[in-house]
Formats: C-alpha cells, structure tokens, sequence
C-alpha cells in the first residue's frame, strides 16, 4: 500500500487499462486520461506500450490489437488481461471501511441493503490476511443526511432540531443549507439560519432532526455572514492535553494565547469545563461571565 | 523504463495464460525482454518477480519434478490475479463505488480511485434506485491514519509520539488490530507492544509522523479480539446528578435514567472516564450539581473554587 514508484505505478496503469477498455469500447483517449489521472500523453504512451505486448511468439496473432489513431480506442485479442484485477489490501480495507460507514447511516432501516452489505463485507474480509477489526460511526443518520442532500440540490428550506452546547439549548432553526464539509475532525451543515438571519455552521453529529418546508423562497441576495468575532485573552496555567484540543490555538509551550472567538457563552463554558488549568485575563465580560458562573456553580454546595 | 513495463506485462501475460509451470529458462527463451548474460536475465528475473509481487501479484512457485531436475517453475493463478468479487448485482457495484468515494481526503483519494477503477472495469452498470439518497463521507482521515492502515494491513509494528493527558508527547509502539471511527474522531486500537497491553489511540493526537518498525508480516491479529469486547459494558460506576429542568442536554443523552421533579432532574450517569465527565459537568456550570461519587463531587468542587480564586 505504499506509495508506488512511478515506474511501478505506470506498470500497474498499463495492466489496469486493459480490462477498463475491455468493457469501454470506444472511449476517448481524453476521457481515458481522466478517468485515469494521467495526461494524455501518458496514456498514448501507454498504449503504444500496450501494442508491444501480448502471449510469447509475439506475431500479430499473439499481440494485443489497439486501435487509436481516431482519438478512441479500441481493444481486441487482450483475453489474458481481460479481468479487472483483485483489489489488494489495501483498497480492500478501504473499501470494507465505506462499507461499514454505509452501514452505520443506514442504521438497520433498510434491512435488504444492509444484508448487500454485510455480504460484500464478507466476501472483501476474506481478502485480507488477518481479519482487522473495524468500526466506523456515522455522524449522520442516512434519512438525516438524505433530507439535506435533496435540500441543497433542490434549493429547499430545512427545519432542523439542533443541539448548541455553547447555549445548552435544543432549538428548532429554518435553514436554507448549502454544503455539508467537512473541518477538522467534524462535518457541518453551512446554511443561512433564517433565525439568525446569517449564515450558520451547524455540526452535523449535534442535528437532531430534519424536516423539509415546502414552499420557502431561497434567501435571493445572501446576507454576508455578521457572526462579530470575540478576541479573548488567556493566560496557560497547565497545557494538558485537554487544553490544547478544546482551544487548538494554544501552543504547548506558551504561557499567554490571544484567541478568536465568536459566542461569549461558548467561551465562558470552555473555561469553565478547564477546570482552572486556564485563566481568562481579557476581555473583562468574559472574564466577570467565567467567575459569576463559578461562583454561583459554587453556591450549590453550599 | 518503457522497456521495463513491456517486460513485465509480457511477463505478467505468460505466467497467466501458462497452464503449467514455466522454468526460468523457458522464461528467458520466450518472453521478450530477456538479454545479456545469464546472471544478468537471473537478476532482471528476481527484480521483475518482487516488482510483481509488489503489484500485489501472487506469483506461485512450483513444478519440482523429482525425476527430472529441480528447476523451479513459475505460474499465475487467474483465479488469484482477478477481482474475486463475482456475480454482483447492480446495486451491489453501486454500494462498493459507494464506499469507495466515501474517501474523500487526499491521503486516500489515490486508493480509492484506483479501486474505483477496478470495479468499473466489471463492465456492471451501477443501479442507485434501490438505495436511499447517500453520500457518506469518512471525515478526518489523513496521512497518519493512512500510515496506520497500511501497517495494519502489512502487520508491520508502527512507532509514533502520543500526547499523554498530562500533554507530553510520548513514543509508543503499537500492533494495529483494527479501527475504530467514534464521536468524529478515529482510533487505532492494538497492542501496545511495551505495555503488553491492548489499547486505543486517538489519531489527532499522534504527533508528527507514523513510521514502521521492523519487518512486514512481523505480528498476527489474534482470532478472539474483538472491538466491541472494548466496549465498557457493565459494572461502570454511575455518577448521580441534579440537573435543572431543560439544561444539561449532553447529560442527558448520555443518562441511563433520568427523574423530573419541579426544581432538579435527577440523573444518573455512567462514569466512562472521571475527567470526561468532570469537564462536562463544569461546562454546564450552576446548572449541574454532582450528588456523588464523592471524587467527582471534589473533584467539581476544587476546580470551581481555582476558578474562582484565579478570576477573582
């Protein structure tokens, strides 16, 4: 699975190019080129190469016959190399792993796709030498993920259930999404939030349901997004591992970190939840927010 | 090089059209692209076969013959050269592309791409009409995490620096035995070759690079592991928490039970890790108060009161 060298890579492409114009009679040699990652003189090249070989005794009878001189090509006499080639390891695991994450959206709902599945699995395991273990979790239920899709494409308007844990509160939003991407390690709905009247990211794993509204304008001349960024100072009392991954901005061996932020009550949470590793030295708000909470928190035990 | 790739498809098409072993001598008299001196056909023979096997290609060696020489012979099983996956339906093709374009990162787009092309050369359309509406996209998958797979399925020991809770980054060795995606992160789960351990890891907080240790095929994974025995399943300590009516979602989500009253709600919580859960109780600040254990009382408490002292 490493990483071939492109000698082997081009050895590779030229045995994979045979079973592919096997079953694409005809194909252009740009379309060939694309569908292969290569240039098109790469794959003239390889074609020319492809028109040396064939079974020993090497006469025309033996040689594979290509035809492209027109700019589509056109294979015959390759039988030996006709099948695609196995799949090796590596794109076995690969595949059993997308497997898997179909298999978490589907979340057991469409019980004959989930036999396909399990099936397939089967049949790619038995591939691999030493069975690895793999289990992979969907952010996104699949009827979840299958509403947002149709929404995008189709310019609709969402009513979405979602999860802030900056507000501690579940709301009901209207959203006119328009991509689900991916940062970090999360996947986010960016939408414009008509209660908001901006544009919102939402974290897929925190949606919680998804409706359709039928008949909603799209928002025509998109508000820019107003979010108005909070800089906040910190100072590190303890660089855990903890601090470092819930504020990212803050480098192990720094003692001070001037960090961007965009929700007041999210910032005041992610200090508290750091337990006095760190301290909020500015601006004075947050700083006043972080000690209220603490203090009231603090009255409870009392 | 082109010469070199002419040799080796050549070579490639008469092990497999062969029914019988071909001895090396057959090899050279017959296939194209054999020259020199016999050490040098010898050399050219023993690099073209690791290249090969290197494609993944199987090349089997057999065809002693005691009664004549012991030549050794050469052969390619079409049934191991080929696609194993047969007799595959529609919407079977289109579950595997599927899965092959849920890689979306570019550590991965190569593999996948190139089994993408594999399954497309079946010649099989593709019938989405059975299937819901999908585009799964396996997120967060970088270099290290494909560092990891291609050890895993190598069974080749990778060394990596971990970042441990204090936030140190440390060296550590590990078996990879499976993978594991959970709460938007990925984890390898292996053996922890010092440790003599099995343990989880969290990619993102592997440091710098993945590399290998040692030889391919150095380890094997044993038949009885399996990821879901990982999984705490009994006997994990509850924490019991008041929390006001329409706050604590998280804890919610997580409670085995949950009590409304007027004032408090009560929950109780499974305690998977004692820090966990002491940061999610301070996130949610007057909101939560910890009834017991007793260490995650104090636990609250002590932090509470360094915060306030520390913004005070």
């Amino acid at each position: 699975m490493a990483k071939q060298e492109s000698g082997l890579a081009r050895t590779a492409r030229l045995l994979d190019l045979v079973p592919y114009l096997t079953t694409h009679q005809g194909i252009a040699i740009s379309e060939l080129a694309k569908t292969f990652d290569a240039t098109v003189k790469e794959i003239t090249d390889d074609l020319n190469t492809l028109w040396m070989c064939g079974l020993p005794g090497y006469t025309p009878l033996e040689l594979i016959d290509l035809e492209f001189e027109s700019g589509f090509v056109s294979i015959r006499n390759a039988e030996t190399l006709a099948a695609p080639r196995a799949l090796d390891r590596a794109e076995a695991l690969s595949i059993y792993m997308g497997l898997d994450l179909l298999n978490a959206e589907l979340g057991g709902s469409n019980t004959s796709l989930v036999s396909e599945i399990s099936n397939l699995q089967e049949q790619l395991r038995s591939q691999l030498i030493s069975a690895p273990q793999v289990q992979i979790e969907a952010s996104l239920a699949s009827e979840l993920r299958a509403l947002i899709l149709r929404a995008i494409r189709r310019r609709g308007w969402l009513e979405i259930t979602y999860h802030s844990a900056a507000n501690d509160q579940v709301t009901k939003r209207q959203v006119a999404p328009y991509e689900l991407s991916q940062s970090g390690s999360h996947e986010y709905l960016q939408g414009y939030c008509d209660n908001a009247k901006a544009i919102r990211n939402f974290r897929a794993d925190r949606i919680v349901a998804v409706s359709e509204i039928a008949d909603q304008l799209w928002p025509s001349n998109l508000v820019t997004a107003n979010d108005e960024a909070i800089d906040y100072e910190v100072k590190v009392h303890a660089a855990s591992r903890q601090v470092l991954e819930v504020l990212p901005q803050i480098s192990a061996n720094s003692t001070t970190a001037t960090i961007q932020g965009y929700s007041a009550p999210w910032i005041s949470r992610a200090i508290l939840s750091l337990a006095g590793q760190v301290e909020a030295t500015a601006p004075t708000e947050i700083r006043a927010a972080v000690h209220a909470r603490a203090v009231a928190a603090l009255e409870n035990y009392h | 090089m082109s010469r070199k790739n002419e040799r080796l498809v050549n070579l490639t098409i008469a092990l497999l059209a062969t029914k019988r072993y071909l001895t090396k001598n057959e090899i050279f008299r017959n296939i194209e692209g054999y020259e020199g001196s016999a050490e040098a056909k010898e050399r050219m023979f023993e690099r073209d076969k690791d290249d090969l096997r290197k494609l993944g290609i199987q090349i089997e060696v057999g065809g002693l013959d005691p009664l004549f020489d012991d030549e050794a012979g050469y052969r390619i099983r079409p049934e191991s050269y080929a696609l194993s996956l047969r007799d595959l339906t529609p919407t079977q093709v289109t579950l595997l592309s599927l899965a092959a374009q849920a890689w979306q990162d570019a550590a991965f787009t190569d593999l996948s791409q190139q089994a993408l092309r594999k399954l497309t050369s079946i010649g099989l359309d593709t019938d989405s009409s059975q299937l819901p509406v999908m585009a799964p996209k396996l997120i967060g998958a970088d270099e290290k995490l494909r560092s990891a797979l291609d050890a895993l399925t190598s069974l080749t020991t990778i060394e990596f620096d971990y970042l441990n809770i204090q936030g140190v980054a440390q060296k550590r060795q590990l078996q990879v035995y499976g993978v594991q995606a959970r709460k938007s992160h990925w984890y390898l789960i292996g053996l922890d070759t010092e440790k003599s351990a099995i343990r989880n890891f969290r990619v993102d907080r592997i440091q710098g690079v993945v590399t290998t240790v040692g030889k391919t095929q150095s380890y094997a994974i044993p038949v009885t592991f399996e990821i879901a025995e990982l999984e705490p399943v009994i006997e994990t300590p509850l924490a019991v928490l008041q929390v006001r009516p329409g706050a604590g979602y998280q804890l919610r989500r997580l409670a085995t039970t949950i009590e409304t009253a007027d004032d408090w709600d009560l929950l109780e919580v499974p305690i998977f890790d004692l820090d966990f859960i002491t940061n999610l109780v301070l996130w949610h600040g007057e909101d939560v108060i910890v009834s017991s254990p007793v260490q995650l009382r104090s636990a609250v408490v002590s932090a509470l009161e360094k915060l306030v002292k520390i913004h005070g």
